[in-house]
């Protein structure tokens, strides 16, 4: 009887030992999924007060709601106003905050889903950009120059609580470039640095500055001097595609490929006209850590965009720089059904377009809405393949929509100065 | 003396021969004892001439012929002629051989003695010493040297002198008798006769014992020396005898000596020994003055000094050497049950228990050098202890400081610890370590000695102790850092042996231990208390028996300990969510049925044992592999595993031999210990190593006036994170007291509206808000740190604006947050934290508690939002006890106290 019963139960701590062996083990515990990163409500721009130079940041955004903006310099802010956006834009007049000279200044945005762009203005002088969201930890820096008449600032801003060091790898046309001041470059946060580059390495064609963060994060904006006339834009992250819309007034400029990487890199040119969508139209090799300039000029049509495609990240620059003034801007890394562009519309004294480029395979309608009080509307349908500039009626900003991908680019011009910028898109 | 008696005297004066001298027998009454029969036995005396005899006492009312009576014995030494040279004062209920008297009195002359004693031994025994004279210490406490049922080989049969003879059967010189005036009438015969002894020596006597004077005692008069009244006679002899200046230090000495021996007496659970060492006190204050008396009536007769006395004493105190020598022997019977050590060293070579058990602790204690040498590791579930006072308050109903705070019921083991760090005297870095390494050998001990309760005496019951440390179930815990697991295992065999009753214990004795043995594993690990019921129904369904049901389900009363806790945090118990899914090694399958057949090929009651835990081991295993559950349940599962499987190498390793069957069951047992010895190698008996503690230090060193505030700790490690933790979004976290981790934090409470605001904003922290600091500084969050890889958090963090990224610890990214606000403030600035509540300036104002509301908090608690504000007024702000918890902590003394109250009655004090 007791046999029996320890029989069984020895029965039972192998069929207990077997289950348990065999079947699959509870799963551990498992935090809640992650939260997608909604972006970043913020805006680091470069600005510049004073000297007759005077600095407007629109802002536009698809939520209305408060917006702030501080221009920070020394560790601390040095001024900061606050605005409602109301019907979608607003605008800061730096003149109102800070009179600090060229500084940073970071904007906090309704949502996410907004833009802020700077304005430069002075007399002869015209300088776009969008402002940055989020820092990268490699952008590159392209199409500055320091030959006679022109002045190249570098300027790396760090709005964030911590402290950065970046590492900066600059070449020109000679090749590497070398300077102490280039390495371990601290930029204390709450704070930004200037570099100058026409005094650190003078007389040089094209500067290409590829900046690594090693500890922290900073924004980096280029400006470029030429006579009255300035040019901003932002450090762009390597990728292996770009679109470049070419507005009829910068036809004669040129479009520069760069790459960070140390071997040489591979480029496919696509050219979009109203000839057509001719894939390889060019194709070529940009040299390790290198540039290689493609003139506008050669391409044919009037209303032409570029399509880069890489074997390896670089970056594709767009460079007008003539007597009527100087404007750089970077490529379009992707293309969007919406579209912010703040300011847009309110540029005072300056004839202002748009140029859109529908890479996609259908008909896209596109619509513009004007943001702010006036909000004028207007749509077109734009074909495949095909480029258009339309101008802009006055307004606090636009929200470009398309019922495809499209992308677009900013172009102001006005007495002896011309200025580049691309939009933000939205809504992805 | 009575005029009867002067006649007697006067009508048969007795006339020494040559052979001897005049002896008269003062036979004194003993309640209960045969009178004639002791007549007689003094009349049967080979003696010549004849003794004298007279009954002293108010007993009898008819004497035999020739017997005078007298009902005092003073009055009858008084008045005996002195035509007697003797005086042979002889209890009623002794029963002198034939030569007693002959020998005593040949011995007292021929020594030139005063005072001589008889061998006394137990009537009705094949010659049991009762006495042969005794030694004393300093307080008059005898020391006879004899065993208990020693029996009289002559082994001491020679004539000495000795500290005193009992009054028994003594022969004393009829002028010293008369000197000293007999004997002290308040003293019962042990102290009356050391009394008697003491004067006699004073006054110039020798006192002997004559072995070959032989009296059987029935024992009627005999009061335990441990008895009150012997204690208080002794006291009382002290103050006689001893001179003033030995008084100044003998009484204080005999004080303190008797507040000793009470306190080690209750630590074996007998209250006796206290209260008659109070009533001997009290007796000797009510006779102060007569002992006053008889120590001026004995100063005329004095002529030696104290040394004489001390001459024949003992060092120390015998009845403390005594307690000292059982509670040493009560210490090493816990794994010395088979008694190898109490018996002598020859038995202790051929004793398979014991060098198992040396083995077992010896490998422990190697397990846990790293704890003996540098003490217990901060990290995973094992944290220094709060304050005894403060944990004691959380744990009776006070406020749950973990986390964000909460009016939830700390877990029980932060009472626990609490008690035992109080015990330590509040040094918690002793009382984890002591603790820790002492679950270690407890495990040891109490695995072996509940096999040996279920029947098995190998040496592999005490190996197995190892299994249970470091098991199936157990390695996983420890792993981890689970210490109350680990302490759970240790008391766990201990709770189950107590359900197996022993026949000669009785049922209140055997409830008791029940109840006192679960209350410290209810405290640790409660789902652990239906082990002991699970255990005794598995044994009695293999057709097991002395286990009982009715011990089992009694220790399901400590659970009473936990009750607040498990209701106020079902989710611990239940929601799987909150496990650490710890399940054990798949190899543990495999080793424990391989363990299980092997039992089949050992004796019948190893077989039964070793199947029995083989079930418990598969059924805890299974179930952790399985089952989703709790995290207390979990921790009980994988502890029972463990149990189960020491169960398993204790009966197959029971019998060591070279029968090849017998063999294969040990080298099973073998493959088990092996594989879990490996678990305890790192020295901390398989606990983590780290010092969570000191790393996050630097959060008390930079405090500013509004203290340290809290941590926040996020991972998507889970086990990076101390404690339980709270899932976040793609990360675990959890706020900690930025003045230190303390166990009791270890365990969160149930989240309450301001964890969900905490989660609210983290969500908004990883979403991308350009201002974490400010969204956590109203949860006081001072410290962002972030363990572990990169993960969501850290890229929002990269890009913020007011969390300061701090390079405070290299393995991890520290970010301060100046904006955290003070754990509890007003308008005026920030209050301090005292106890479990705070304090600070008086005034007229609101004080902000960044604690969850509830509305305990007084005075005049109001809810803000999440948090709480009471009244400033006071200049303090408090939690008031919980009902439950108040009334549990009550329930749980009672429980203890009816535990402890059981034992006490049902044992017999010594």
């Amino acid at each position: 009887m007791r046999q029996g019963r320890l029989l069984g139960a020895l029965g039972a701590v192998f069929v207990l030992s077997a289950v348990g062996a065999f079947f699959p083990a509870r799963q551990p515990s498992m935090p809640e999924p992650s939260l997608a990163h909604e972006g970043s409500n913020a805006a680091v721009c470069s600005i510049e007060q004073g000297s007759g130079r005077n600095t407007v940041v629109p802002v536009a955004s698809l939520v209305d709601g408060p917006a702030r903006l501080e221009v920070f310099a020394g560790g601390s802010a040095a001024g900061s106003a606050d605005a409602t956006v109301g019907a979608g834009a607003a605008s800061f007049a730096v003149s109102d905050v800070a009179a600090v000279g060229l500084a940073g200044a970071l904007g906090e945005l309704p949502a996410a889903d907004a833009a802020a762009s700077a304005a430069l203005f002075g007399e002869g002088l015209l300088a776009l950009e969008a402002c940055v969201a989020s820092p990268s930890t490699q952008v590159m820096v392209a199409g500055g120059s320091t030959t006679s008449e022109q002045g190249f600032l570098l300027h790396l801003m760090n709005p964030y609580a911590a402290d950065a060091r970046v590492e900066l790898t600059v070449t020109s046309e000679s090749g590497l470039e070398s300077n102490d001041r280039f390495e371990s470059l601290s930029v204390p946060s709450g704070d930004s640095v200037t570099l100058d580059m026409a005094r650190l390495i003078p007389g040089r064609e094209v500067i290409v500055v590829t900046v690594d963060a090693a500890v922290g994060n900073v924004v980096v904006a280029g400006r470029q001097q030429s006579g009255t006339d300035s040019a901003l834009w932002t450090g762009a992250v390597p990728g292996q595609d770009w679109f470049i819309p070419v507005p009829a007034a910068v036809r004669d400029g040129r479009l520069l490929l760069v790459s960070p990487i140390n071997a040489p890199v591979e480029f496919q040119l696509d050219l979009y006209s109203e000839e057509g969508f001719e894939e390889n139209y060019l194709t070529g090799t940009v040299p390790a850590r290198g540039q290689t300039w493609v003139e506008l000029a050669d391409a044919p049509g009037e209303r032409v965009a570029f399509r880069v495609l890489s074997a390896a990240p670089m970056v594709a620059t767009l460079v007008s720089s003539d007597e009527d003034g100087v404007a750089v801007t970077n490529g379009v890394p992707i293309a969007s059904s919406q579209w912010l562009f703040a300011g847009l519309g309110s540029l005072a004294g300056a004839a202002e377009n748009l140029v859109f480029l529908n890479p996609g395979l259908e008909t896209a309608t596109v619509r513009l809405d004007g943001l702010g009080e006036s909000s004028p509307m207007a749509g077109f349908e734009l074909e495949p393949d095909s480029v258009a500039e339309i101008g802009i009626e006055a307004a606090e900003g636009y929200l470009i929509s398309a019922t495809g991908e499209i992308v677009v680019v900013w172009i102001a011009w006005g007495e002896g100065s011309i200025a580049l910028a691309g939009g933000t898109p939205v809504g992805e | 003396m009575s005029e009867a008696d002067t006649a007697l005297t006067e009508q048969s004066p007795a006339v020494p021969d040559e052979n001897g001298h005049g002896v008269k027998v003062l036979l004194t009454d003993v309640e209960g004892a045969d009178l004639d029969a002791a007549v007689a036995a003094v009349r049967r005396q080979v003696y010549e001439p004849e003794p004298e005899l007279v009954v002293v006492g108010a007993g009898p009312e008819e004497v035999p012929d020739g017997v005078s009576v007298d009902a005092d014995l003073e009055k009858a030494i008084a008045g005996v002629g002195s035509d007697f040279d003797y005086l042979w004062i002889l209890h009623a209920d002794a029963r002198p051989r034939p030569d007693a008297l002959k020998a005593l009195v040949r011995e007292l002359s021929r020594s030139d003695a005063s005072l001589a004693g008889s061998k006394l031994l137990v009537a009705g025994t094949e010659n049991e010493l009762e006495s042969v004279g005794s030694a004393t210490d300093i307080f008059g406490e005898p020391y006879s040297g004899l065993e208990p049922g020693e029996i009289d080989l002559q082994q001491y049969d020679v004539v000495r002198e000795v500290a005193f003879v009992p009054s028994v059967s003594m022969l004393v010189r009829r002028d010293l008798a008369q000197g000293l005036r007999g004997l002290d009438r308040l003293l019962p015969p042990v102290a009356a006769g050391l009394d008697f002894s003491q004067r006699a020596r004073l006054a110039g006597g020798r006192v002997i014992t004559v072995p070959s004077s032989e009296v059987y005692h029935q024992g009627r008069c005999v009061v335990s020396t441990a008895d009150w009244r012997e204690r208080a006679g002794r006291l009382r002899s002290m103050v006689t005898a001893y001179s003033p200046l030995t008084l100044m230090w003998v009484i204080p000495y005999d004080f303190m000596v008797s507040v000793a021996d009470s306190l080690a007496n209750l630590l074996l659970l007998r209250w006796r020994p206290a209260a008659s060492y109070a009533r001997s006190w009290l007796w000797n204050l009510f006779h102060l003055p007569s002992t006053l008396r008889q120590r001026r009536r004995f100063r005329p007769v004095r002529s030696a000094g104290d040394e004489e006395l001390f001459r024949f004493q003992a060092r120390g105190s015998v009845r403390l050497r005594e307690t000292g020598s059982e509670l040493t022997g009560r210490l090493l019977s816990v794994f010395d049950d088979d008694q190898a050590l109490a018996r002598g060293t020859r038995r202790l070579r051929s004793s398979p228990g014991i060098w198992g058990a040396m083995a077992a602790g010896a490998l422990v204690v190697f397990g846990a050098r790293s704890i003996i040498f540098t003490g217990m590791p901060n990290t995973g579930f094992s944290f220094p202890l709060e304050p005894p006072t403060i944990a004691l308050e959380r744990w009776a109903g006070g406020w749950n400081d973990s986390g964000l705070g909460s009016a939830t019921a700390v877990h029980p083991a932060v009472g626990l610890a609490a008690v035992v760090s109080w015990l330590m005297f509040g040094a918690e870095g002793a009382t984890r370590a002591l603790a820790t390494v002492g679950a270690g050998l407890s495990a040891v001990v109490g695995v072996g000695r509940l096999a040996g309760r279920m029947g098995l005496r190998g040496p592999g019951r005490y190996l197995a102790g190892l299994v249970l440390v470091a098991g199936p179930g157990s390695a996983a815990l420890t792993g981890v850092g689970s210490w109350t697991g680990l302490l759970a295992a240790g008391i766990l065999p201990w709770t189950v042996r107590a359900s197996f009753r022993r026949a000669s214990v009785g049922s209140s004795t055997a409830i008791g231990w029940a109840l006192i043995t679960a209350i410290p594993l209810a405290a640790l690990s409660p789902p652990l208390l239906v082990v002991p019921l699970l255990t005794v129904l598995l044994w009695r369904a293999l057709g097991g028996s002395e286990s009982s049901l009715v011990l089992a389900s009694a220790s399901l009363g400590a659970v009473v300990v936990a009750v607040p806790f498990l209701v106020g945090d079902p989710g611990w118990v239940l929601y799987p969510s909150r496990s650490l899914g710890l399940t054990p090694h798949g190899l543990w399958f495999a080793l424990v049925a391989t363990g299980a057949a092997a039992v089949w090929f050992v004796d019948h009651r190893a077989r039964m044992v070793g199947i029995a835990g083989a079930l418990l081991a598969v059924a805890g295993m299974t179930l952790a592999q399985l089952v989703p559950m709790g995290p207390g349940l979990e921790e009980g599962v994988l502890v029972m595993a463990s149990f189960g499987a020491s169960l398993v190498v204790a009966g197959a390793a029971n019998v060591i031999t070279r029968d090849i069957k017998k063999l294969v069951a040990v080298v099973a047992a073998a493959g088990i210990v092996l594989v879990s010895i490996g678990a305890v190698g790192n020295g901390r008996l398989g606990l983590p190593s780290g010092d969570l503690e000191s790393r996050l230090s630097f959060a008390s060193t930079l405090a500013e006036e509004g203290g340290p505030g809290r941590i926040l700790l996020a991972s998507t490690d889970r086990l990076d994170i101390p404690g339980e933790a709270r899932a976040g979004p793609g990360f675990w976290y959890r706020v900690v007291d930025g003045s230190g981790v303390t166990q009791d934090e270890v365990w969160l409470p149930p989240p309450t509206d301001a964890d969900r605001s905490l989660r609210s904003a983290l969500d908004e922290v990883v979403s991308g808000s350009l201002r974490p600091g400010a969204l956590l500084s109203e949860f006081s969050i001072r410290w962002v740190v972030l363990l572990g890889a990169t993960f969501a958090l850290d890229d929002a963090l990269d890009v913020q604006l007011d969390l300061i990224p701090t390079p405070l610890d290299p393995s991890a990214r520290v970010f301060d947050n100046p904006l955290a606000l003070p754990v509890a403030y007003t308008d005026s600035g920030p209050w301090a934290h005292v106890g479990t509540g705070f304090s600070g300036d008086a005034e007229d104002a609101r004080l902000n508690i960044a604690v969850s509301h509830h509305a305990g908090w007084s005075p005049d608690s109001a809810a803000d939002s999440w948090a709480t504000t009471v009244s400033a007024d006071q200049g303090v702000a408090w939690f008031r006890a919980q009902p439950l918890g108040l009334w549990a902590a009550v329930a749980s003394v009672l429980v203890l106290g009816t535990g402890l109250l059981m034992i006490a009655l049902g044992r017999r004090s010594p």
